[in-house]
């Protein structure tokens, strides 16, 4: 393996991210190659999380930007500054100051707002610039985006273009409840994450839960990865699991039974047809070692 | 190993012939990629030109197929098992077909269960608006005899539907209705030296869907597709509706319909397509739809409609790829099927269990109450 990508997997377990090689070689190429890193995955898999710990292996600002349908360039990008502007010109109503030495005033940077995205390509040193949930932006916001992504310049119709005096590590991630253009895909480097194994769960565990005896942190992680093996309307992520252990270890459970799993089941399992499938089964059996039944309408 | 470059072209090659888009452009990424690893490392390799190359989790085994058989002619067969990863893929790959059926059919029965209810009352109020004797409503097309025919046409020609419209969340400017735009207002205020002479409103804009058909043509389907028909271009003359149908080719009809009368242009359609019921080959005809007509058709503004019974005798798994790519790409899927208005009914066929995971909707569409619920569907909500 190549030493940068193990110090990347090294720094982002240190900061108890749990890196397989995938993640590190795709974060190590994206920051290399200087390329965007699309991020896909079930949800809680720890999409956004590289983001945060890229951030601070390298000392960065992170800079985020919140998708939503609708998202538009003036919250995205920039606004002027329109109550500053009235005032000024009231104030320079009585001094006598020229149309266009006011114009020049009013539309100078100082009275400009910034919003992520450019701030992300104006700062001193490169942020890491996190574009969450694209995919539920629409489609407008997706072209728009792809223009920057490909110049790093911008263009503001009273102030002219502005180049961007650093290239940010960006990363974008999607829950695929829409297919991103192919156009998007082709700018970025591509990284899928799955549930992960047994063995990088209990890892994940050990590194953000530290406190939990080994013996209850073994059988969490084999439940949920039983619980992932039957057929659940939502599946729970890492995040849950990460939530279950909390509770467990504020309760001081030293180990797990069907009275502790039922009281707790609601921070691992978030759909009332889920739990109520898996309570009428029998969490005994799954506690015992079989795959979670089917919670299968038919 | 080669010049890395022919290497990396050569990859790029076998992956484009395994369908997973990739140009020249992704070849050039792999060959950067390739200058910031270890290039005799095969995992570091196989994860980095991984992130260049793909870009869905669907190109992952078609990849990792290329990538070993060019890598050193043998697959290994626990690529990644320093970290458990191989094993991760294994049991994706496993169940990765289960777990997405589940959420379909969880979708499917939930959705069933919680709309019987709201059904039936949006029924009521459509029959009020037009009220056509509950017999008709409730007869399968299959059993109407020629007089209960007109009678329908007459129905559908009556009943203008309007084309049930999403607001986006977009707004755009409007002269006098909507929500105060404080930007533009100030905005505009300031050619006026500062005064606020007009207030700036914004509206959401209007989203209309469009509504793509698909239908099924082969044997006992054509009359169902007929109706279907019928019905669409009753209820939008000046929609955006496109319409094909298949059973051994698939055959583009919005040209023909256009315009014309309804019955008019399904008679003469009759001479147009050939294979107006013969055998069926849905899994070629829909991959032949996305493939010739995807791109223009197929986004966030579509609803498609299939009508099929799912008698497949063609490829189940071109059936599978289609549409899985379709219900990716269109905001909807809709799949009647007329075998369903049958209590017995499961949908055992094989075509017809490929494509289940990858539909929003699956109705019976067999007669006019259903074809009035699916009016309810066509929207992009």
């Amino acid at each position: 393996m190549r030493d940068e990508i193990r110090s990347i997997a090294d720094e982002m377990e240190r900061r108890g991210y749990v890196a397989d090689r995938a993640i590190a070689t795709a974060v190590h190429l994206a920051r290399a190659l200087g390329k965007p890193l699309l991020v896909e995955g079930e949800a809680g898999v720890g999409k956004t999380e590289i983001a945060k710990v890229l951030a601070e292996i390298l000392g960065a600002e992170l800079i985020r930007l919140q998708c939503y349908e609708g998202l538009d360039v003036h919250t995205a990008l920039y606004e002027w500054n329109y109550q500053r502007q009235l005032l000024r010109i009231r104030v320079e109503e009585s001094g006598g100051t020229s149309p266009e030495e006011l114009e020049a005033t009013i539309f100078a940077r100082d009275y400009l707002l910034e919003r992520p995205l450019l701030r992300a390509i104006t700062r001193p040193s490169p942020p890491v610039l996190l574009i969450d949930e694209i995919d539920r932006a629409d489609e407008e916001f997706e072209a728009f985006l792809l223009e920057l992504l490909s110049d790093f310049q911008i263009s503001i119709p009273e102030l002219g273009t502005i180049e961007a005096t650093t290239r940010p590590h960006v990363v974008l991630t999607s829950n695929s409840t829409r297919e991103l253009s192919d156009a998007l895909r082709r700018r970025c480097l591509y990284l899928w994450i799955d549930h992960p194994s047994f063995e990088k769960e209990l890892r994940i565990l050990r590194a953000r839960r530290g406190r939990l005896p080994t013996g209850v942190a073994e059988e969490i992680v084999r439940f949920v990865q039983r619980l992932r093996e039957g057929r659940l309307y939502k599946t729970p992520g890492v995040a849950e699991t990460l939530d279950w252990a909390e509770a467990l270890d504020s309760l001081g459970v030293q180990s797990l039974d069907e009275d502790v799993v039922r009281a707790t089941l609601g921070c691992l399992l978030k759909d009332r047809h889920d739990i109520a499938a898996l309570v009428a089964n029998g969490l005994g059996d799954i506690l015992e070692g079989a795959p979670a039944a089917s919670s299968d309408p038919s | 190993m080669e010049r890395p470059v022919e290497w990396t072209a050569r990859l790029g090659r076998a992956l484009r012939e395994e369908g997973v888009p990739c140009s020249v452009l992704e070849s050039l990424t792999a060959c950067e990629a390739l200058e910031q690893l270890d290039a005799s490392d095969g995992l570091d390799v196989y994860f980095g030109l991984e992130a260049a190359f793909t870009s869905s989790p669907d190109h992952k085994a078609a990849y990792e197929r290329c990538f070993w058989a060019l890598w050193g002619g043998s697959q290994p067969g626990e690529p990644a098992s320093a970290d458990g990863r191989a094993s991760e893929r294994g049991e994706r790959g496993a169940a990765g077909g289960g777990a997405a059926g589940t959420t379909v059919l969880e979708r499917l029965h939930r959705a069933g269960a919680a709309e019987d209810g709201r059904a039936r009352h949006s029924t009521d109020v459509e029959e009020a608006s037009y009220s056509p004797d509950e017999r008709l409503s409730h007869r399968s097309f299959e059993r109407m005899d020629e007089r209960d025919l007109r009678r329908v046409d007459r129905i559908f020609d009556r009943i203008l539907l309007r084309l049930a419209t999403r607001k986006s969340r977009r707004y755009r400017p409007h002269r006098r209705k909507g929500r105060l735009d404080l930007r533009r207002s100030f905005r505009d205020a300031v050619v006026h030296d500062g005064e606020l002479l007009r207030l700036a409103r914004r509206r959401r804009r209007l989203e209309r869907p469009r509504v793509v058909l698909l239908c099924d043509v082969s044997g006992s389907m054509e009359r169902y597709s007929r109706f279907l028909l019928r019905f669409l271009l009753a209820a939008g003359r000046d929609r955006d509706v496109e319409s094909f149908v298949f059973s051994t080719r698939l055959t583009r009809l919005t040209p023909w319909l256009s315009a014309s009368h309804v019955d008019h242009a399904l008679d003469s359609l009759g001479t147009r397509v050939h294979d107006w019921s013969g055998g069926t080959r849905i899994g070629e005809c829909l991959d032949e739809f996305v493939r010739e007509h995807g791109r223009s058709l197929l986004g966030q503004r579509t609803v498609m409609v299939i009508l099929s019974d799912g008698l497949d005798r063609g490829d189940v798994k071109l059936l599978e790829r289609a549409m899985r790519a379709m219900h990716r790409k269109a905001r909807k899927v809709i799949w009647l099927n007329p075998l369903l208005s049958s209590s017995q009914y499961e949908p055992a066929a094989r075509g017809m269990r490929a494509a289940l995971p990858h539909i929003d909707i699956f109705a019976p569409g067999h007669n006019l109450e259903s074809l009035l619920e699916l009016e309810r569907h066509l929207t992009l909500a």
